[in-house]
């Protein structure tokens, strides 16, 4: 559906449309989040607007989160350099896992997938950056972010990433998102976030 | 009660050591013997009378020794507003007096003017039961430094008292996060008490892990300066800093081997983390822990050089494991509680202290002798988030890093006692990942 609705639109419609949406989606996963504004992807506010051979409708972020990886790479295999930078940018980067633990679950296994996808039709080389929360040794959860950040990159190789673009470190508790001792707190820090290099 | 037990046995020890060590020390350990208040719960309590004060410089040193010798948990200091007289150096003393108010000892002192920039510092102990004098001394000291001659008192005084080594000249080294105007590490380094803080280094990304060298002439420590932690060795005195380990992955918690040629350290890239040793002569790294899915971490020498203490996920939780360096041989340390983490080893070897965390979701300050076969964990902090702890050079306190009113700052805690005194903290400022330093020669104390 939404495949089909941007191979019909204009090219400025088409990635404004996609980046727009995934950065809806990526409330989802907390980091990068930024709200739908339905104003500034309306083809009829763009300049240069033609009418479109079907109406764009703004999908929900469910609606792109339950994007399968197969329909994601159709989507993508087709974008330009500049296109696919912005869908690029557009993704979630961070991933959060359970306490004490170092496994990713569905959720984070699809945000990788997806990330992995644009990587293999990019250049770049990436960096994980392992996090934990404040409780626990200061200097034990160095060694325990590690483990998440080899998480993403067991990940990552698997879904076709050469092992040498990855780099990985963690920090511990020593870069706390949130600084509350509530669980919720707590689970924002539990994380590991994918950086460009 | 078992407690006391502990601290005199502990005096008895040394006492027979001092016995066979000097014959000037003689009298002063038949004293001691003779004056501890064996048996009953009584604390030993000491009058440290204010110093006479002849120079410039306005400064109460009788106060920091009180303060001393209290955060030792072993002594009580009589408050001033109790006291029947003010006697100085050279008064008649009353001892019918002190003998009311229930009081062991007297410390007087009179501070007087030497070479300019300069001052000297006199000092008397009595015992005011035995009506005898135990110590006369004196020092000169620079005018810059003249806590370090407080410190000096407290040291011979808990000696003589308790014929154990004091501490109180010793250093602490920790971080110091301030968040404005812009987020800021510093690596500091202060008296024993907290006071008289100097900056080693600063930087906007975080510092960890400190540990000091045996000599005490070096801080080993992370620092995420690169983007990543790498650990470096600093000089304390010409600044000079060289990269001990600073592979892909993560570099961090050093510890000093006793001999201070190698420095065991964790690293980790794409594999769990693993404990390691380098020598600092040939940068050469050599792996220690092995296995691929367990995580260790935060290791210490033993004073033997031998063995290390460390945390290990192998089992499932963190416990404590000692690993023997010849044989390779693994033991695990810790048994009780959900987990235990960070180990810190007392000089003789004989006390561990670590983070305990018990059925619930608190991470205190708890100690294990190691020689006693059927020791149990005796917690000595009650917080939620206690952290780092390291014992002081004389086994018989830990420094922690701990939360005061929502703010992270430091605490000293007494092994014996239990007593504890938070160190002085900074409006806006975190003070973390306290590191004791070993004693440290005159020449390092600006005497």
């Amino acid at each position: 559906m939404l495949g089909k609705l941007l191979r019909k639109s204009k090219l400025t419609v088409t990635t404004l449309a996609l980046s727009s949406l995934l950065l809806g989606g990526c409330g989802m996963f907390g980091t990068k989040s930024t709200p739908i504004d339905h104003e500034t992807i309306d083809p009829s506010q763009q300049p240069g607007y033609e009418q479109p051979a079907v109406e764009v409708s703004p999908l929900s972020a469910d609606a792109i989160v339950s994007l399968s990886t197969q329909d994601f790479l159709q989507e993508i295999k087709h974008l330009d350099d500049e296109q696919l930078e912005e869908v690029y940018q557009a993704l979630p980067n961070t991933v959060y896992f359970e306490f004490g633990s170092p496994h990713l679950d569905a959720d984070s296994r699809k945000t990788l997938a997806q990330y992995a996808e644009v990587l293999k039709l990019q250049a770049r080389n990436i960096e994980v950056i392992g996090h934990t929360d404040s409780r626990g040794t200061a200097s034990f959860n160095t060694a325990l972010g590690l483990n998440r950040a080899i998480s993403v990159n067991d990940y990552l190789v698997l879904q076709g990433i050469a092992a040498d673009r990855i780099k990985i470190t963690s920090y511990g508790e020593e870069q706390l998102v949130s600084y509350g001792h509530d669980e919720a707190s707590h689970a924002q820090n539990r994380r590991a976030v994918v950086m460009k290099r | 009660m078992a407690l006391l037990k502990t601290f005199t046995l502990h005096l008895f020890r040394h006492c027979i050591a001092l016995l066979l060590l000097s014959g000037s020390l003689l009298a002063n350990a038949q004293t001691t013997i003779i004056n501890i208040p064996s048996g009953t719960d009584e604390a030993i309590v000491i009058a440290v009378a204010p110093f006479t004060n002849t120079t410039a410089n306005n400064i109460d040193l009788a106060a920091i020794v009180r303060s001393d010798l209290a955060s030792s948990g072993q002594i009580e200091s009589l408050p001033i507003d109790s006291f029947l007289s003010f006697p100085t150096i050279g008064d008649q003393i009353y001892f019918h007096d002190w003998k009311k108010l229930n009081t062991d000892f007297l410390v007087m002192a009179k501070l007087t003017a030497a070479k300019p920039g300069y001052s000297t510092l006199h000092y008397e102990l009595f015992d005011l039961l035995g009506k005898r004098k135990l110590l006369q001394r004196g020092l000169t000291l620079s005018d810059k430094n003249l806590r370090a001659g407080s410190h000096k008192i407290s040291d011979d005084v808990y000696q003589t008292i308790t014929g154990l080594q004091g501490a109180f000249s010793t250093k602490l080294a920790y971080v110091k996060v301030t968040a404005t105007p812009t987020q800021q590490y510093q690596l500091m380094v202060s008296d024993a008490d907290g006071h008289n803080a100097h900056v080693l280094l600063t930087s906007k990304e975080p510092i960890s892990t400190p540990a000091w060298s045996n000599k005490g002439d070096q801080l080993a420590y992370t620092s995420f300066e690169q983007g990543y932690p790498v650990v470096y060795r600093h000089h304390l005195i010409s600044g000079q800093r060289h990269i001990v380990s600073d592979s892909q992955g993560i570099n961090t918690s050093p510890a000093w081997a006793p001999d201070d040629q190698s420095i065991v350290l964790v690293k980790g890239h794409k594999r769990s983390a693993k404990i390691h040793r380098v020598n600092l002569q040939t940068n050469n790294s050599q792996p220690i822990t092995r296995g691929r899915f367990s995580t260790d971490g935060e290791p210490v020498f033993h004073p033997d050089g031998q063995s290390i203490f460390y945390t290990s996920n192998r089992g499932g939780n963190a416990q404590i494991y000692r690993a023997y360096l010849n044989s390779y041989k693994v033991e695990r340390i810790t048994h009780q509680g959900k987990s235990n983490a960070r180990p810190s080893i007392s000089r003789d070897g004989e006390t561990l202290a670590f983070i305990y965390q018990g059925d619930n979701k608190a991470f205190s300050i708890a100690s294990l002798q190691l020689n006693q076969p059927h020791a149990t964990v005796r917690t000595l902090s009650n917080n939620i988030d206690d952290d780092s702890p390291s014992i002081a050079p004389n086994g018989t306190m830990v420094v922690y890093g701990t939360q005061q009113q929502g703010q992270s700052t430091l605490a000293v805690v007494s092994i014996d006692t239990g007593h504890k005194t938070f160190l002085p903290s900074e409006t806006g400022a975190l003070l973390r990942e306290p590191s004791w330093s070993p004693y440290l020669s005159r020449a390092d104390q600006n005497q």
